[in-house]
């Protein structure tokens, strides 16, 4: 099946069906691919099309449904999990930086390096990473007694990066690495790369998986694309473009068979004066978004680019006692208006779970239910009565929380925010894990809260979703790169601009 | 649709008393009465009406501690034996022996404890200390202070609070009624006002009460001024009935307001709290405690047959998160 350079050399790596389910969604379906010894590749798609599940069974951190993993001539089923990757010689640079904060750099090294042992091992471990940084980036400035919370975020990640190639008791065959250089700026990267080059040539093999795909075309031998889990083609990096692999990334196509559901022309016009005002404000660039009532406006771009630091500080602004606007890292936001917050997140930042599901709705409208302190129980029968026909949740209301499913469970928690009657509804990827007609349902309320006046401000890893909104901010490193209004808002459109401009930034980011 | 709802199911009694976490510790109350009353011969409802006499404290210190377990976030309050201690001395003091100073020796007792937990909500939610050690340090200071004024320290309760933690009226023991309504009235807050609902959901989930509209830190820091003005009431009303203030007042309601929290049904790690529970805590260790010097056996054998009782109610409890049919 698969053709390229790979096939010319030894095969260190070869994956075989394999097959992984979370609940009902597939999340990566007979996947295969071969990586030879000495050889660079990469895997590239969107999010959630699989990357990170396919390479977790890889490495054995979780266990596959089916399928097979040859790494150098041993075969092992990926239905079984592996304790230990550093002892099949797969080392992994993960995407969430995982430092300890209070750790100091050389301790940090010491927790990579189990070769170091007795009194001295903090300068033995420092010594060994020392010499891989200063191989990996020449003149990185990292001191050993520094603390990791005090360094910059490129400088933990370059400390990560050499971490994974540091000798250790079995020798690294394999490095994994899951946006290795998403922090670091042009030259640390080209340094980078250029160091994983020298490693290959004495036989190190490398997956990368970046949602930079010039340094993938630039610096790796072949690419495997994902969507929607399955492994939809294979490309020899020197002869892709940006443009190529994202349409290949599986965008456009399917797209224009939908008809937008929300169209400027079914909304009514903007009164002026409108109760809300919500206005997003760059500090860095001066540049300003202001919102208005009866407006849908997506939050896109890549996954913890400063989206939820922004919905957060919309809910802070509107709650906050003091006045003035409220900081995130780039931007200043100022809300005149009430606010309500739905997270996708329900586990920990949605419902209560000892309560019923009467009680998870109310919580948020206690003040309005409440004469002299004491929660009127007729009020709040009234308030959930109300909202529950509109749900169509199963069951009833003095059912506990914890005993509906994911879906049913996030329908409760939009009708908590939208019983609080907000000018401004804010939303944190609220349909994340649920069915697709739980997701329709959570559309049509959005449209008829967006129809009765209120701004909704809607944070969504899945672009798709997107295209529900008048308009679409584009988030990139904390900034606003892009503000797409109406029609312009596809899906292509969100994932080029969440690339664009990659190659300008990372000259200037430094 | 409406009318099935407007008119909803409820619960049949006995199921809701067979569902209640604080089933065991009743039974457990229950099953130390009857043996008490069979060993004494003291009467069924003399062996009571002294129990829960004597238990009121408890439940007094221990409502207190359950606001603050139940608001989460590792909630506990180990400053209260000091705060009693403190406030028996102070009240004490004011009052002087003289029923004319009688109101203003309980403002006092109750300030003193508002003052401490103050100092507590400070030290947990602006500094950010862990509640256990914040609260320990807040009580060894306090205990330093109490050594100090203690030395020159004469006054004694006033007669007539002593006779309201000590009096009958008719077969019903004054104190025990006033620590039944005491409980009604926090029972009331917790389940039924605004504020309870706020302390349940902080302590379920302080990021979703957060996102909801809620300040967490100020939920707790009530719950901590709660505990301690509660501590501060039952420190002087404790003297009242020991006829005066000694310096190992509080020590044993350390502990023990902790334990009847827990053996009462509340979670520990908070978000739900029985307040009725805490009566049956206290009842089943203050009734244990006369059973076993009712029956004459040894300190030792005492301390063996709390811990024990403890185990096997808390087994017979377990967390109903894990346990019965409430996650299904």
């Amino acid at each position: 099946m698969t053709t390229g350079g790979g096939n010319m050399r030894e095969t260190l790596l070869s994956v075989e069906g394999v097959t992984k389910r979370f609940g009902s969604t597939l999340a990566v379906d007979d996947a295969a691919f071969r990586l030879a010894r000495g050889e660079l590749i990469g895997i590239a798609g969107h999010n959630g099309a699989g990357k990170s599940t396919v390479l977790n069974v890889v490495t054995g951190r979780l266990a596959g449904d089916a399928g097979t993993v040859t790494l150098d001539g041993t075969t092992r089923d990926a239905t079984a999990p592996v304790a230990s990757a550093d002892a099949l010689g797969i080392r992994i640079v993960f995407q969430e930086l995982s430092l300890c904060p209070a750790l100091r750099v050389d301790e940090t090294a010491a927790v990579f390096d189990r070769s170091v042992r007795g009194t001295s091992w903090r300068t033995a471990a420092w010594n060994h990473l020392q010499t891989v940084l200063d191989e990996m980036f020449p003149g990185h400035g990292i001191r050993r007694q520094q603390q990791i919370r005090d360094l910059s975020i490129a400088r933990r990640q370059m400390i990560e990066c050499a971490a994974a190639m540091l000798p250790g008791e079995v020798p690294a065959k394999l490095v994994i690495l899951d946006e290795p250089t998403s922090s670091l700026d042009a030259s640390s990267t080209e340094s980078f790369y250029a160091y994983l080059h020298r490693r290959a040539a004495e036989g190190l093999s490398a997956i990368v998986t970046t949602h930079r795909l010039h340094e993938m075309i630039d610096n790796l031998s072949r690419l495997y694309i994902m969507r929607d889990g399955r492994i939809v083609s294979e490309e020899v990096a020197a002869t892709s473009t940006k443009e190529s692999l994202v349409a290949a990334m599986g965008v456009g196509g399917h797209e224009a068979a939908r008809e937008r559901t929300v169209s400027d022309v079914e909304r009514p016009p903007v009164p002026d004066g409108a109760p809300v005002r919500v206005r997003i404000g760059d500090r860095a660039t001066g540049a300003e978004v202001e919102l208005r009532a009866g407006e849908i406006i997506g939050l896109g771009g890549l996954e913890g680019h400063g989206q939820v630091a922004v919905l957060e500080a919309l809910a802070k602004a509107a709650r906050s006692r003091l006045p003035g606007p409220k900081r995130t890292l780039r931007q200043d936001v100022t809300v005149d208006g009430t606010v309500a917050y739905v997270s996708g997140d329900r586990g920990d930042r949605g419902i209560f779970r000892y309560w019923d599901v009467g009680q998870n709705v109310t919580i948020a409208n206690l003040k309005r239910l409440s004469t002299a302190g004491f929660v009127s129980r007729g009020a709040e029968r009234r308030l959930v009565d109300g909202w529950w026909p509109r749900l169509g949740i199963k069951g009833g209301p003095e059912d506990p929380i914890v005993s509906l499913s994911g879906g049913t469970q996030q329908k409760a928690l939009m009708a908590r925010a939208m019983a609080e009657d907000p000018d401004l509804l804010l939303l944190e990827d609220p349909t994340r894990g649920v069915d697709q007609s739980t997701k329709e349902d959570v559309y049509a309320l959005l449209r008829r809260q967006a129809a009765e006046g209120q701004c909704v401000v809607w944070y969504s890893t899945e672009n798709e979703e997107l295209r529900h909104c008048d308009r679409v901010l584009v988030f990139r490193s904390h900034e606003i790169v892009a503000v797409l209004a109406g029609s312009e808002a596809t899906e292509d459109a969100i994932l080029s601009s969440s690339f664009a401009g990659v190659s300008s930034s990372v000259a200037g980011a430094s | 649709m409406t009318a099935t709802l407007a008119a909803p199911s409820r619960e049949p009694v006995l199921t809701k008393i067979t569902r209640s976490p604080a089933l065991p510790a009743f039974v457990g109350a229950l099953v130390i009465w009857l043996a008490t009353w069979l060993v004494s011969g003291n009467g069924l409802w003399g062996t009571l009406a002294i129990g829960a006499s004597v238990a009121t404290y408890l439940v007094m210190v221990g409502i207190g501690q359950l606001f603050v377990i139940t608001s989460g976030n590792g909630g506990i309050d180990l400053s209260v034996p000091f705060v009693m201690t403190i406030s028996a001395y102070l009240g004490s003091q004011v009052m002087n022996g003289d029923d004319g100073n009688l109101v203003l020796g309980l403002i006092v007792a109750i300030a003193v404890g508002i003052g401490a937990g103050l100092v507590n909500a400070l030290l947990v939610e602006v500094v950010g200390m862990p509640p256990l050690v914040g609260t320990l340090a807040v009580g060894f200071t306090i205990q330093t202070a109490v050594l100090v004024f203690s030395s020159n320290s004469t006054g004694v309760p006033s007669p007539g609070l002593s006779s309201f933690v000590d009096g009958n009226w008719g077969p019903f023991p004054i104190f025990a009624i006033f620590g039944v309504l005491l409980t009604i009235v926090f029972a009331v807050l917790l389940k039924r006002t605004s504020y309870g609902r706020r302390t349940e959901a902080v302590g379920q989930s302080a990021t979703a009460a957060r996102l909801a509209g809620i300040d967490p830190r100020l939920v707790r820091a009530g719950a901590f001024v709660l505990s301690a003005a509660l501590a501060g009431l039952a420190g002087i009303l404790l003297a009242a009935h020991a006829g005066g203030p000694s310096l190992e007042l509080g020590t044993p309601f350390q502990l023990e307001s902790i334990a009847v929290v827990v053996l009462g049904g509340s979670l520990i790690a908070g978000g739900r709290g029985v307040v009725p529970g805490v009566w049956a805590g206290a009842m089943l260790l203050t009734l244990l405690v006369t059973l076993v010097n009712v029956a004459h056996v040894s300190s030792a054998v005492q301390n063996i047959v709390e811990g024990l009782l403890i185990v096997v109610v808390l087994a017979v409890a377990r967390n109903p998160a894990f346990g019965r049919s409430w996650t299904r």
